[in-house]
């Protein structure tokens, strides 16, 4: 636990003593705060001039916070995350690499699971504070909104940083196989980008044959995308599949880095 | 030589991937399959015999080792992650954290599901991509009952089984109980729990439609017919048969009488025959068009309604392209206590040709009128129809009354049978009363929401209500109140203070440490 406490303290000093942490908070405050206040101003314009969605003259559903202002917001930030959460990742193992000090923690005495997890865990701990911002326009909607579904917004907010946590263990995984940071980023990028859009592909495939027997592949990605586990959250219907996916991305990734980790220190 | 070797091996390698992929997605094999099949694994087979000795070498090696041994962990690892994946998946538990409970089953469906006399199975012709909520909900009605049997079909992989139960649209839902079947196509709740209930009840259910005075025709297919509704009718289970009044009365089987339009008046016997039904607790929907005398109009007046004799008119809310002068109103005035039309809030309804009601007090019948459907403000009773007919003109006078007026109206009366009556038909009669049959005619039941009203009535009428009437859950609507001012503040702070505050800290930082 302590060489656990030690990694994670130097990696968020690291990320507090270079512009890396205020750029990312900057950023996303500002574009969460921007697109917060578009989807509020939208909200109380159109509920002062209709009641609810029309489609021929017709109400086909009212007007809510949760469908119409959190839910688009929830949305969108996730897609920001996809850019914003490699830009945090990126130099925990490849900078090491680069600065060749890996070999420090290679020769250490120390398992390399706990180097991961403490690394992790810094990363976590900043995705954490640049999320906070996300909870204050959540608490002023709550405060100002009659009758709001808390439920609803209280599970896309836990959503969001499960994106966000997941996105960081992929991000982490994609640091330690490159000592060059843009391919740190671009890889992290590009499997976010995978399992966010893997759902897509569900369409265009059905039931295959393997082996004699029958596979859904549709159901199968979309079981692997993302985005649906995320939908399904911030819809406020949670499945036993949806919190159980992002654990195990969790887990994967961040089994995945320890050993591609581990077996530097043999090559 | 050697490095072009390797080079061969690791295009064979992408090739042969590319070639599985195709096989896997396509299941057929076909030239460019076969081709990248064979030409991957010839180069694969090159690159590896031709450096072989290369290979072991390195496998000898100790970082040969570890990166085989940290591939090996990694597949292991996805192993095991899937297979925690799948169980969890198998499991199909879910959390419903929505205020209005928007994924879970109303009462009375669960009611229903808990009283189902035996097994339904339901199967759903749903394709791949789409139909979630309708799917997710059928979930939740094979979970609530085990007398529910599942099986969700995709057409267009099984087009064989889809045509062989003449499934032509997507999101079909066919319910079948002991031989009987009914189907839907819409997978809504209200819609599944009907269905089951008809499906699993064991009684016929017969709807008649009084014929002999022009009435509409339940079988013709042009603009004024009722052949549209009459499907929508079987769809729901019901049995539709055209009835004339003879000596024999109302046949005891019949669950509802429908007068619908008609064009001569009824002989003093026939509204005897349907005066004497419905006081067995009988039930009945009168459709009583403008301007024709039916000789019901005394009957209904001695329940306590009277039809009154002129037509709707409303210049402002009006059905554009039926005609200019406003002889369709438009409502969207329903009653929100009452069964029929509650389901009806923000939906808007057309009345092509419609005749005004009138609830009156100190009837002679104990039981109670609910007035479902007004006119808007706008409209009013024009009462010179001679002018209205003959001269294609419309004037409201002081003494025509003015809207809102009721276009349709419903009555429940509570009744004890006593020992002696035969035929007793039910506990309660029911009437229905609407001054028009044109808006569930072939020409406007497709307009706005008029056909969920007719169908609504008719479910209610026939005395279904109790547990059929399901109110889908949906999300309750939700505001915010805050003033420009507080606007302000929330642009200001959340779009440039916080931001603007950590840039300069990061900016400071920077140029400390710089």
């Amino acid at each position: 636990m302590r060489v656990i406490g030690a990694i994670f303290w130097k990696e968020l000093k690291g990320y507090f003593l270079s512009p890396v942490a205020y750029v990312v908070l900057t950023g996303f405050t500002a574009i969460s705060g921007w697109l917060f206040y578009q989807l509020l101003n939208y909200f109380l314009r159109i509920t002062n001039i209709v009641s609810g969605y029309m489609v021929k003259g017709q109400i086909m559903r009212e007007w809510t916070i949760a469908d119409d202002i959190m839910g688009p917001l929830y949305k969108n930030l996730s897609l920001f995350l996809i850019i914003l959460v490699p830009g945090v990742t990126m130099r925990l193992f490849s900078e090491e690499k680069k600065l060749k000090t890996e070999e420090l923690l290679l020769t250490a005495p120390i398992r390399m699971g706990q180097v991961v997890l403490g690394k992790y865990l810094a990363s976590v701990v900043l995705l954490f504070l640049m999320l906070i911002p996300v909870g204050v326009y959540m608490s002023l909607i709550l405060y100002y909104g009659s009758e709001p579904d808390l439920g609803t917004v209280l599970s896309g907010y836990l959503g969001l940083f499960l994106v966000a946590f997941s996105l960081a263990a992929i991000g982490i995984f994609a640091s330690s196989l490159t000592e060059n940071q843009i391919i740190a980023f671009f890889v992290c990028a590009v499997i976010g980008l995978l399992f966010f859009s893997v759902g897509l592909a569900a369409r265009s495939v059905g039931v295959v044959s393997i082996f004699s027997r029958q596979l859904d592949l549709g159901e199968l990605l979309r079981q692997l995308s993302l985005f649906e586990h995320y939908s399904h959250i911030v819809a406020g219907r949670i499945q036993l599949t949806d919190p159980v996916f992002f654990l195990l991305i969790i887990i994967f990734f961040l089994f995945a880095s320890r050993i591609n980790a581990e077996s530097a220190r043999w090559s | 030589m050697k490095k072009f070797t390797q080079i061969l091996g690791l295009i064979g390698l992408v090739v042969l991937g590319i070639g599985f992929l195709a096989l896997l997605i396509g299941q057929k094999t076909n030239l460019f399959i076969n081709a990248h099949l064979v030409v991957g694994g010839g180069l694969v087979l090159i690159g590896l015999l031709s450096n072989l000795a290369g290979f072991l070498d390195y496998f000898r090696k100790r970082a040969g080792r570890a990166y085989s041994g940290a591939i090996l962990q990694m597949m292991i690892l996805a192993v095991i992650v899937f297979l925690i994946g799948l169980i969890s998946y198998q499991r199909d538990l879910m959390m419903d954290v929505t205020r209005d409970r928007l994924f879970a089953l109303s009462e009375p469906t669960k009611k229903i599901l808990k009283n189902l006399p035996g097994e339904v199975k339901i199967t759903a012709y749903f394709p791949s991509e789409g139909f979630d909520q309708g799917r997710q909900l059928l979930k939740l009605y094979q979970g609530e009952s085990k007398k529910v049997k599942l099986e969700i079909i995709d057409p267009d992989r099984h087009p064989e089984l889809a045509e062989a139960k003449g499934i032509n649209t997507y999101g079909t839902i066919v319910f079948d109980y002991q031989g009987q079947q009914t189907r839907i196509t819409e997978p809504q709740e209200d819609r599944i729990t009907n269905s089951l209930l008809r499906v699993s009840r064991k009684t016929s259910w017969v709807i008649y439609f009084i014929t002999g005075h022009g009435e509409a025709d339940p079988e013709t297919e042009d603009k004024g017919g009722l052949s549209m509704f009459k499907k929508f009718l079987e769809d729901e289970n019901f049995q539709v048969k055209k009835l004339q009044i003879t000596s024999q009365g109302i046949p005891p089987e019949a669950c509802l009488i429908v007068i619908a339009g008609p064009r001569m008046p009824y002989q003093p016997g026939e509204v005897e025959a349907i005066d004497h039904y419905l006081g067995k607790g009988g039930d009945a929907v009168f459709l009583l068009d403008p301007g024709v005398f039916s000789n019901l109009e005394n009957m209904l007046i001695g329940y306590g309604i009277e039809p009154l004799p002129g037509i709707v008119i409303d210049q402002v809310q009006y059905l554009v392209g039926m005609d200019a002068m406003g002889l369709a109103p438009v409502a969207n005035n329903f009653d929100q206590q009452s069964e029929i039309t509650k389901t009806l809030k923000g939906k808007l309804a057309a009345f092509p040709r419609v005749r005004p009601l009138k609830i009156m007090g100190g009837a002679e019948r104990p039981g109670k009128w609910t007035p479902l459907v007004y006119s808007s403000a706008t409209s009013y009773e024009e009462t010179d129809l001679e002018t209205l007919f003959k001269y294609g003109r419309a004037r409201q006078d002081p003494a025509d009354h003015k809207g809102p007026l009721l276009l349709a109206a419903s009555y429940q009366e509570r009744i004890q049978p006593q020992a002696w009556e035969e035929n007793f038909k039910g506990a309660q009669i029911r009437i229905a009363v609407v001054g028009s049959t044109f808006f569930m005619r072939n020409l406007a039941l497709d307009v706005y929401s008029n056909y969920l009203l007719a169908i609504n009535l008719f479910n209610w009428a026939a005395g279904e209500q109790s547990q059929a009437f399901i109110v889908p859950h949906t999300r309750k609507p939700s505001r915010i109140f805050i003033t420009a001012g507080q606007t302000r503040i929330i642009f200001y702070s959340s779009v440039l203070i916080i931001p603007e505050i950590l840039c300069v800290i990061g900016l400071a930082l920077w140029w400390r440490r710089k």
